[in-house]
């Protein structure tokens, strides 16, 4: 729930609005609510009047009072708002007590009230002329009252350090007792008077002729909030209306524009000065003003013309909600015609994850970000007593990680995956890092020492690297077979079995090949031949030297891939869980992937999931390898878990009539048996 | 050690069924066990693993006997228990002392983690024991699964392993493939040793190629190959086994593997073709037979009575004495061409007429009867079967069956049969039987004939025979010279005759080895050489 941002003015509408409104709005959070408050108090305020209510406002209102001191900064702070509710509280108790007659009460209420702020002014709504008096009183003991004059006015006046207004200043309050006072103008020397005692009650006057010191210079700007420099030192920024006495001077070529109040540069020397102004969104602006003697110039008007360039923000994959520089400006893929030229931080959330980009927009140009979303990575806390060495470890190692969006703790957003080390009582198990894939119960574990917290880096490590899901194939086995020749013979490695729909088949490879070169390089033996493969990747074209019938041939395979499968001895599931999900947030859904995502759910323990959102109505290629069969086998295997003995029967029974279908790769292992044996066990 | 909560819930339902067989104390209270008694236990059990991992397993018996009688309420009670029986089996060869021991683990700890390593053990001792129960065994063996339950247990993988290995010798290659395949792919396969593992996917690619499943085989063979050369690689720079195995020796059996599932597609049917002779340096007067064991020849000669032993390439290796030898045969391995992945080298196993010399021990076999029973003395041939043998005894004139011990476990039924010269034991379980005058014969377990390849039917004068690890059975015979060869179901694969399939090397062979690979060895005493046939 959105608390609404309030404004004292807005409280103080409300303090006397109809209650109707009031309540509505107060019902908007259960939590502290300034609104909500605020319609409290003012009931309280009638209620506090009536002498046989008062004890209950008297009550009400300490409530009130302590709810709002526990809610100071460190600092003993409270928001502005919090700060003008506390006041008014305190004027309201003072008013019920004296309801009650209880007249010391009332006075240490309007004393605190005065010691907070010496020019609060009472709520004028049924207040009671003895409130007034007693305020009054109080005030009398604690306040002085100065009164300061200039020639020229508009000087700050200075309480110590704290600006107390602007001359002329006609009898403000200020706390008896040792005061200092200090005048400052721009162009003119500051003024600091003598530290000297005010006693309760005294009017103090100063009447005082400034001193020129410098040249001065206004300057007027739109649109407002430009950031002005003196010889690259910030002078101010500037802000507010425009006099309707300086109007006439705007230029007529400016005369559109909301320009602001002019801002006085005092640091100006004689001679030349650098003035720069700069704004977001907007091209800077730079001038030399030449000050020939001391003494206040015509003001400047400056217009800072719009600095902004075009934007476009995509995110693979599209669908992302777009926050920029902390606000969310809609959804990828988003173009901006008029973006403000200058850095910017963006981030995109997606249901699969995040991705964040510093980057720079500039003026006149077409910036294009794309932002690969990444999978949320999210470092549950070991606690605080159990391992925060380890937790410090983990953290440096997560946020140099690359592949995932790492946030330190949970935010609220979704999260992909988390991390947590777990560092049981010595001797009531080993230390362990746990990895957790969003929806799962069981997480997969790495162990580390816990006499040494930086091996947990290495556990990370191992558990955040992507499981082999997916590896080049051949399509064809080939084995080392010994032959004839001299010396009882020797071995060549010769194609022993090719797969119906491999690439060795398009590529023209018949089992009894011998292989001779691949790559150019000999294969004596299936590692070789196994190296050579795993350094190329998919489509990649393999030039294989064979020898048939006594003759080389020179074939070109392309080759394929194959998945790699989990296996029911552990497959690394919440790891494969997080890339599949953003896979399928992708659109890449393929069968194979979905039945990996199946074989995951059901090894994590949730066969039912497995079912409805991976297995069923899937689709699988009938024929050897993984396919069909395999579908059938995990279909299988779901069902006996979920207590459906027959069905599941008859998958495997299907299963194991699928010929050549395999569990793993396309090359292996064969199912059939393993089908038929469940089928068995569970008949 | 992770169901002690389970344990404590459960024993004293069990108490009570077992009408007071009093648990222990602590458990009967429900009430979690006594740090002190734990730290003591763990200290005596640690005790106990260092002794028997020294070697000094008596020592070890007594810490885990002090435990579980001692400290029964201890979580190490029950894993004592099973060490305890396993010690008893493994190490005093008493299944009975062990199934009593494993009998009381389950009794008294019946909700304890260490009740499937008893089933396990059950299974074992049931597997091993003579006669073997293999029913029994599997059953265990499964009982030992449903306990364990959970794919990542430590006990997953044996137990399918030991259903794989039982399944094999019932010839139920389908039902041992799904084991190897589920201990292979569906376990938690960190919990076995890479020698373990390593082992198990040779013996699924034996199991696969016996199956018919030549794809699959082929790249089990081939991946395990690539594996193995890969471990071998990171593991050692030299060639220095692995552990207690040698991963060059089996990546070797894994390419004749395929050599041989390879020899068998070719269309048209395998050939051979004449690779060279080993000429023995010794000078063999009268062979008799030959056999490929452990990557070695061996040829047993009656005239120096001995067994000599050469490499593949002619080298000498050696000589065992022995008097009057008939015929040869290895234990431990599967028919005459299998291998032992993983395992000790397998044990020459001579008939001697008037004994078997097993490994260079004499082992008097007697039947049973009064006096210690009749002892065998015309034994004429000899097969390995698994945990024991079958003889062919001349003057009983039937096969008989021993256990390793000697002891006789029973004569093998088989109708009359009269001039045997060879007897080998079917992949199946059929005894196949080389007769003088009715050819190739070859036995179910209740005696059936199935199948009859009679002398005089393309068979002139059959000498020899043998299986290779698909179950190809090969009958040599001295006329022509001819080599038959049929498969699995006795079907004719292949008939040869004439010396061209030879090489012409082979004028009077005596005797025939099929190699791993499906390589052929023939012994020929015209020319005193082996011939090699690829």
């Amino acid at each position: 729930m959105i608390v609404p941002r309030l404004s004292r003015a807005l409280l103080a509408a409300l303090l006397s609005a109809a209650p109707t409104v009031a309540d509505a709005a107060g019902q908007a959070d259960s939590a502290w609510d300034p609104v909500r408050t605020a319609v409290e108090l003012r009931a309280l305020r009638t209620q506090a009047g009536d002498p046989d209510r008062a004890i209950e406002a008297v009550l009400s209102l300490t409530a009130v009072l302590d709810a709002l001191e526990d809610r100071r900064d460190p600092a003993g702070r409270l928001a502005e708002v919090e700060h003008e509710l506390f006041l008014r509280a305190l004027e309201y108790r003072a008013r019920a007590h004296l309801s009650r007659g209880v007249r010391e009460a009332a006075a240490d209420d309007l004393r605190a009230l005065v010691l907070a702020d010496p020019s609060w002014r009472l709520d004028l709504a049924d207040l009671p002329p003895a409130v007034v008096d007693l305020f009054e009183e109080q005030r009398g003991e604690l306040v002085a009252w100065l009164t300061v004059r200039t020639e020229p006015p508009g000087a700050v006046v200075l309480l110590g350090d704290e600006p107390l207004g602007k001359t002329p200043l006609i009898a403000e309050p200020i706390f008896a007792g040792m005061v200092t006072v200090g005048l400052e103008r721009p162009g003119y020397a500051p003024v600091r008077e003598a530290r000297r005692e005010v006693l309760a009650g005294e009017i103090v006057e100063l009447e005082r002729e400034l001193e020129r010191s410098g040249p001065v210079l206004s300057v007027i700007t739109a649109p407002t909030g430009v950031t002005v420099r003196v010889a690259g030192r910030v002078a101010g920024v500037t802000g507010g209306a425009l006099p309707a006495d300086l109007r006439p001077l705007v230029p007529p070529r400016f005369a559109e524009e909301e320009f602001s109040a002019p801002l006085e540069l005092g640091s100006l020397t004689i001679g030349a000065n650098e003035i720069t102004l700069e704004a977001p969104c907007r091209r800077p602006s730079r001038f030399t003003f030449h000050a020939d003697e001391a003494r206040d110039y015509l003001p400047r008007f400056v217009r800072l013309g719009p600095s902004t360039g075009g934007l476009r923000i995509e995110s693979e994959p599209s669908g992302g909600k777009v926050v920029l520089d902390g606000e969310e400006r809609g959804v990828t893929p988003l173009s901006f015609s008029a973006m403000c030229s200058g850095d910017h931080r963006l981030e995109i959330r997606h249901p699969a994850g995040r991705c964040a980009r510093s980057f720079r927009v500039s003026r006149g140009s077409r910036t294009a970000i794309r932002c690969e979303i990444l999978p949320v990575l999210a470092l549950t806390p070991s606690g605080p007593e159990s391992a925060p060495a380890v937790d410090e470890v983990l953290r440096r190692s997560l946020e140099s990680r690359d592949g995932f969006y790492f946030v330190g703790a949970e935010d609220g957003e979704a999260v992909q995956a988390r991390v947590r080390a777990v560092v049981p009582e010595p001797g009531a198990g080993p230390s362990r890092i746990e990895f957790l894939a969003a929806g799962s119960r069981v997480p997969e574990t790495a162990r580390f020492d816990r006499f040494a917290p930086e091996s947990a880096a290495g556990a990370v490590e191992e558990l955040l690297s992507p499981p082999l899901r997916r590896r080049p194939w051949l399509g064809f086995t080939a084995a080392l077979r010994r032959t004839v020749g001299e010396e009882g013979g020797g071995y060549r490695l010769e194609v022993a079995s090719v797969h119906l729909a491999g690439p060795a088949v398009l590529a023209g490879i018949e089992a009894g090949d011998e292989l001779v070169e691949v790559e150019g390089r000999a294969v004596s033996d299936e590692l070789g031949l196994a190296e050579i493969v795993e350094a190329h990747p998919k489509d990649a074209t393999l030039d294989i030297l064979v020898r048939r019938e006594g003759t080389d041939r020179l074939l070109r395979l392309v080759l394929a891939e194959t998945p790699v499968l989990p296996s029911l001895g552990g497959g690394r599931c919440n790891r494969r869980l997080v890339g599949l999900e953003a896979e399928f947030a992708r659109g890449q859904s393929e069968p194979t992937r979905q039945l990996e995502a199946g074989i995951c759910w059901i090894l994590l323990g949730d066969p039912a999931r497995a079912l409805l959102h991976h297995l069923n109505d899937l689709e699988a290629p009938a024929g050897p390898g993984v396919g069909s069969g395999t579908l059938l086998y995990y279909g299988g295997l779901a069902l006996a878990d979920l207590a459906e003995p027959a069905r599941a029967v008859e998958a495997f029974e299907a299963a194991a009539t699928v010929q050549g279908a395999t569990l793993v790769t396309h090359d292996g292992p064969l199912l059939a048996p393993l089908a038929l044996r469940r089928a068995r066990m569970l008949r | 050690m992770t169901v002690r909560a389970a344990r404590i819930a459960a024993l004293p339902a069990a108490a009570a069924l077992l009408g007071g067989a009093a648990p222990a104390a602590a458990y009967q209270a429900g009430q979690p066990a006594d740090p002190q008694l734990e730290r003591a236990a763990e200290r005596r059990f640690r005790s106990a693993e260092q002794f028997a991992r020294g070697g000094r397993h008596a020592q070890a018996l007594r810490d885990y006997e002090a435990i579980l009688d001692a400290m029964p309420d201890s979580r190490l009670a029950d894993d004592a228990a099973l060490r305890i029986a396993r010690h008893r089996f493994e190490v005093e060869g008493d299944p009975v002392a062990a199934e009593a021991m494993v009998a009381r683990l389950l009794r008294e700890f019946p909700a304890g983690d260490a009740l499937p390593g008893g089933h396990l053990l059950l299974g074992r001792i049931a597997a091993k024991s003579t006669p073997p129960r293999p029913a029994d065994a599997l059953a265990e063996f499964e009982r030992a699964l449903t306990a364990a339950g959970r794919a990542d247990s430590p006990w997953s993988f044996p137990a399918l392993l030991g259903i794989a290995r039982v399944s094999r010798d019932l010839m139920e290659d389908r039902a041992a493939a799904a084991a190897l395949l589920a201990a292979l792919h569906e376990t938690e396969g960190a919990l076995a040793t890479a020698a373990e593992r390593f082992a198990a996917r040779f013996l699924l690619a034996r199991t696969l190629a016996r199956l018919g499943e030549a794809d699959a085989a082929l790249h089990e063979a081939a991946s395990l190959r690539a594996d193995l050369l890969r471990a071998e690689r990171e593991a050692a720079p030299g060639p220095e086994p692995i552990g207690e195995f040698d991963p060059r020796r089996l990546a070797e059996q894994a390419s004749d593997l395929a050599t041989l599932v390879v020899r068998y597609r070719r269309s048209g049917g395998p050939v051979w073709r004449f690779a060279g002779a080993v000429r023995p340096p010794q000078r063999l007067d009268e062979p008799r037979r030959v056999r490929i064991a452990d990557g070695l020849l061996h040829v047993l000669d009656r005239d120096t009575d001995e067994l000599q032993t050469f490499s593949p390439t002619g080298d000498f290796r050696g000589a065992l004495g022995v008097d009057a030898p008939w015929d040869l045969t290895f234990a431990g391995v599967s028919g005459a061409a299998g291998g032992v992945a993983g395992g000790g080298s397998p044990l020459p196993v001579i008939a001697a007429g008037e004994s078997l010399v097993v490994g260079g021990n004499v082992l008097r076999l007697r039947l049973p009867g009064g006096g210690g029973g009749e002892p065998l003395r015309r034994i004429r041939a000899v097969a390995a079967i698994p945990k024991g043998f079958w003889v062919w005894d001349d003057r009983e004139k039937a096969v008989l069956r021993f256990a390793r011990s000697g002891l006789f476990l029973g004569r093998v039924p088989h109708p009359r049969l009269d001039e045997v010269r060879r007897i080998e034991r079917h992949p199946a379980g059929h005894l196949v039987v080389l007769e003088e005058r009715q050819g190739v014969l070859a036995f179910d377990e209740v005696g059936e004939r199935v199948f009859h390849r009679p002398a005089g039917r393309g068979l002139g004068e059959p000498v020899d025979l043998g299986f290779d690890d698909l179950g190809n059975l090969y009958v040599l015979d001295r006329e022509g010279p001819t080599l038959a060869v049929h498969d699995r179901s006795f079907d004719p694969v292949v008939t040869l005759r004439g010396g061209e399939w030879s090489g012409n090397a082979v004028r009077r062979p005596v005797s025939l080895a099929v190699a791993p690979d499906g390589g052929l060895f023939v012994l020929d005493e015209a020319t005193r050489t082996v011939a090699v046939l690829r």
